[in-house]
């Protein structure tokens, strides 16, 4: 007896129609002549010849309206002008035409492929997740921290939860619920997009990207080479032998200079007088000489980066020393070494600094 | 004559005896009034007495949600409605008694 088919879009669209004709009585009034209306015509429908319009079944709308009213004992709707109609009234009947005709069409995609259905849960659950960014941003809790993580599992279960109960349509429950799938497929992408940034998925093979647009952070829309999501703030090289080389330039596809940014070494910098600290908090013991115009005195295109009286090898500001030699690939023609693979250190004690001469491509140097 | 004017008149009755037997839904009543004989009554006319009659205090009213679809609304008969019932009932019963002599009267086949 419960168990209640879903409208069509049809019986939607009429039940609509006939409350459009009601929308100058209370709304409590026309809840109770409308009120389980759907389900009633529903069935009705479901008894008639396949593809009987509902319109010469049961009566226009507005005469099925007329005969509520007058059953009900409520007044005949009073002719009303769009300047006679209320600003509400108006609005709210727009409003219903439009929630109606998006009804319908998603009525229509689910009857042309029924596997949509089959994937609903998984939207639900994925709606909660994506809306966990609201609370995490507005209480300023870590981006994909352990909170927001809690934020996502709670949301995912309220809202499958929510949408399991299937609400009847028209109602506040089932609107809410379409308003919150709009605000996550909103922020869908967005939320998509930092989540991959965070997590490194830069591209396909490596996990160096120069697409500095997609991550947030400090220095957004500089230039600057990226490592797992966090910008590199000086770069060591080594050749597959696993010597260093020292005082390389870098260039891209377009020949163009790779360089770390003023921005990303402005922390590690005397700024206003004021000593840097390192990593441990401690001063730094070599800050980078600033010239008298405020410039930085580093070349920013020769790495490792050095200024001062530093080489460039010392411990990184990472925490990270950088080894004298590395472990040998195990062929010249091997394939590339894994961007994560930790380089080993190794006892040798050859290979110094030594000057490289550049093949010079005509770089349209970024500094 | 029309018989749609005549169950007009003595709709609220109808709906009413219907709900004495037992609660339901307003496709339901609709279905019963039909199978009963009263086969002109409005779908609309029918949903709009039972509104009628909800307002009048004459039903009480429950929405029974649905797993799949829409909820229903389900109208019960009340003590006030009982009451309603019967003396309607009553008036009706004299009246088509009467009726009934009148024709008798007149010597028209029922």
């Amino acid at each position: 007896m419960n168990q209640i088919a879903t409208p069509t879009s049809a019986v939607r669209a009429y039940v609509a129609s006939v409350r459009a004709e009601l929308l100058d009585l209370a709304p409590e009034d026309v809840d109770d002549l409308i009120g389980g209306l759907e389900a009633d015509l529903t069935e009705r429908a479901a008894e008639l010849p396949e593809g009987t319009d509902l319109t010469s079944a049961f009566g226009a709308p507005a005469a099925y309206a007329a005969e509520l009213r007058s059953a009900a004992d409520l007044p005949p709707r009073a002719p009303v002008t769009p300047g006679q109609q209320s600003f509400l009234a108006a609005e709210r009947a727009r409003l219903h035409d439009a929630e109606v005709s998006w009804r319908a069409r998603g009525d229509a995609l689910q009857a042309r492929h029924t596997w949509l259905a089959e994937l609903r849960p998984v939207w639900w659950v994925a709606r909660g997740m994506i809306l966990a960014i609201v609370p995490t941003l507005v209480l300023r809790v870590p981006l994909f921290g352990v909170g927001f993580w809690l934020f996502a599992l709670t949301g995912a279960a309220l809202s499958f939860w929510w949408s399991r109960r299937r609400p009847a349509a028209a109602t506040w429950s089932n609107r809410l619920a379409i308003l919150a799938s709009v605000v996550a497929a909103v922020l869908a992408f967005p939320v998509a997009l930092t989540f991959m940034a965070r997590v490194g998925w830069t591209d396909g093979n490596g996990a160096v990207s120069a697409e500095p647009q997609y991550y947030p952070g400090p220095v957004m829309g500089s230039d600057g080479v990226w490592v797992n999501g966090e910008m590199a703030t000086n770069l060591y090289a080594y050749d597959a032998n696993g010597n260093r080389l020292d005082r390389v330039r870098l260039y891209n596809q377009y020949g163009q200079a790779v360089a770390v940014p003023t921005e990303a070494l402005i922390p590690w910098s005397q700024q206003g007088g004021t000593i840097a600290t390192g990593p441990d908090g401690q001063p730094l013991k070599n800050p980078i000489l600033m010239k008298p115009d405020g410039s930085l005195d580093v070349n920013r295109l020769v790495f490792p980066l050095r200024w001062g009286d530093l080489t460039g090898w010392q411990a990184s500001s990472g925490g990270w020393e950088p080894p004298v030699k590395i472990s040998e690939l195990p062929a010249a023609t091997a394939e590339p070494a894994r961007p994560d693979a930790s380089p080993s250190p190794s006892t040798s004690t050859s290979t110094g600094p030594q000057d490289q001469t550049s093949p010079s491509p005509s770089p349209s140097a970024t500094s | 004559m029309d018989a749609t004017q005549l169950v007009k008149g003595v709709l609220d009755l109808a709906v009413l005896a219907v709900l004495a037997e037992s609660d339901g839904y307003g496709y339901d009543v609709v279905r019963r009034l039909r199978t009963a004989g009263l086969e002109e009554v409005g779908d609309a006319s029918v949903y709009g007495t039972l509104r009628r009659l909800y307002a009048a205090g004459a039903l009480s009213s429950y929405v029974v949600p649905s797993d799949e679809g829409p909820h229903r609304k389900y109208y019960g008969i009340n003590a006030q409605g009982r009451t309603m019932l019967a003396s309607q009932g009553k008036t009706w019963t004299e009246f088509a008694h009467t009726m009934e002599s009148l024709l008798n009267t007149a010597k028209v086949a029922s």
